[in-house]
């Protein structure tokens, strides 16, 4: 008991990757065994920590309340006389187990960082041609279109009070048409730094139907251009910076050096609707 | 293996007739073997990407042990060098050597890879340890939410989805890459290291954990 009472005042605000995570730092903290957990002690403590938490206004992810309500499930079934045969299992078994199960992740993860920091300066060439049997199949831009069209057909879902607001909205900026190039500029901006955005999020994004097209077109300007890749992960379409085509610095308020200055400055007007 | 075939000359062109390498007895067949392993290090520097064995030995038109064997040998010449051949499981890359990094960052100004979250290792471990496996069997294991540090990591290259698992649902079963294998300073899964918490329990495991 006396470990709870010296600790409790100067106990850190860390954070942790989760309930387990500030299980194994108790238990550590405590000198305790794995397998023999003193589970009032540090379930006192482990709701000390939400407390502070919830003082700090920190979010509180479920997994702490749930993981609270496991260990109190815990220290209830301790309390219950156990068979005379004593042949049940502890109560704590599959919490101990657990808590070894993750403590051997977070040891791989030490070595495993150790190793990284001393190779992870091992740099590797670009290919020079990008290898062509290699890209995912049936990546090509009549995907775009068909997610394009998907997204308007989403927006079009919206309720009506919305899309009238959009609309007045639109009329208030007296139809302001937006160029391609600005666009441009806005993606290669957004791009920059960041390692993948979704195609569906970027579209999301834009509020009116000319931002929409704009975009769009400017994305397709940017594929052409072999400034941006796209990729097919779980969550949809990504897009990346394509970096094997950098020249020299890439900042993001170069323009793609093979677009002519009429292709990016041209399309002042709103580009028509393609009707889906 | 013949070393001497390192030093013949290699001025003519050639083709590869199977049988020609295996015995690098004389002169000419030697210059065979030797042009093969040239062949072999131009089709890896053009790739920069990990290349299968398979895919070498095929190009080059020789079975897949003696493309092995070059390629150690390429990796031999490499010492004196700044870059080396590595190995990575049934794939060859060549990449530069870890001590030039430094070097490398001041004269190129890469921005470096970045390092990995706490998250993010705790996640690429247990796939490591438990490949192929589901973004469920981690969240398990972690007792939280993991699905921010896989896109992190397959955004990386440093896991892939491999297939999905036969359970109601389909999860995707995720594994890692030959990048991985490289940035990790590993030739194989095997050779990744012992967890010594193993030993901790000696009871066995249902799931088959770590």
């Amino acid at each position: 008991m006396n470990a709870h009472n010296e600790s409790a005042p100067s106990f850190k605000l860390e954070v942790f990757e989760g309930p387990l995570d500030l299980l194994l730092a108790l238990i550590e903290k405590n000198k305790v065994d794995i397998f023999d957990i003193p589970i009032a002690l540090i379930l006192e403590q482990y709701m000390e920590y939400l407390e502070r938490m919830r003082e700090l206004d920190m979010e509180i992810a479920g997994e702490f309340i749930v993981c609270a309500a496991e260990l109190m499930l815990i220290k209830s079934r301790m309390l219950l006389p156990r068979s005379p045969s004593g042949e049940e299992e502890d109560p704590r078994a599959a919490l101990s187990a657990a808590l070894l199960e993750y403590k051997r992740a977070k040891l791989a993860a030490e070595k495993l960082a150790e190793l990284y920091e001393k190779h992870s300066g091992r740099y590797k060439r670009e290919p020079e041609v990008p290898p062509a049997g290699e890209l995912p199949e049936g990546l090509d831009v009549s995907l775009l279109s068909r997610a394009f069209r998907r997204i308007l057909e989403k927006k079009r879902e919206l309720p009506k009070l919305l899309l009238r607001s959009e609309r007045t909205l639109e009329r208030l900026l007296s139809g302001r048409t937006v160029p391609v190039g600005e666009r441009i500029l806005w993606l290669m901006r957004k791009l920059y730094g960041n390692a993948g955005t979704s195609f569906n999020d970027l579209l999301y994004e834009c509020r009116t139907r000319s931002e929409l097209v704009a975009t769009f077109l400017a994305l397709l300007e940017l594929l052409r251009a072999q400034r941006v890749r796209l990729s097919d992960t779980d969550g949809g379409i990504m897009l990346s910076l394509d970096m094997a085509h950098r020249r020299g610095k890439t900042s993001p308020d170069e323009l793609p050096s093979n677009l002519t200055s009429a292709e990016v400055l041209v399309p002042t007007e709103s580009p028509s609707m393609p009707e889906p | 293996m013949d070393l001497i075939a390192v030093t013949a000359n290699n001025n003519q062109s050639h083709s590869f007739p199977e049988e020609a390498l295996k015995t690098p007895g004389d002169t000419g067949e030697a210059q065979d073997r030797n042009f093969a392993k040239r062949a072999i290090e131009a089709i890896l520097f053009a790739a920069g990407a990990a290349v299968p064995l398979e895919k070498l030995a095929e190009a080059v038109g020789i079975d897949i042990k003696t493309t092995s064997a070059l390629c150690d040998e390429l990796a031999l010449e490499c010492e004196n060098r700044g870059i080396q051949l590595l190995s990575l499981g049934d794939r060859r890359q060549f990449c530069t050597k870890e001590e030039y990094e430094p070097y490398i960052k001041a004269a190129l100004g890469v921005r470096p890879p970045g390092g990995l979250s706490q998250a993010a290792l705790e996640v690429l471990a247990i796939i490591a340890y438990n490949q192929p496996t589901t973004r469920v069997f981690v969240e398990q294991v972690r007792g939280t939410d993991s699905s921010h540090a896989i896109t992190t990591l397959l955004e990386r290259g440093l896991i892939e989805c491999v297939g999905k698992l036969d359970v109601p649902g389909k999860p995707n079963l995720y594994a890692t890459t030959p990048e991985f294998l490289r940035l990790f300073g590993l030739s194989s899964l095997d050779e990744l290291p012992a967890i010594d918490a193993l030993r901790l329990s000696d009871e066995p495991e249902e799931e088959g954990g770590l």
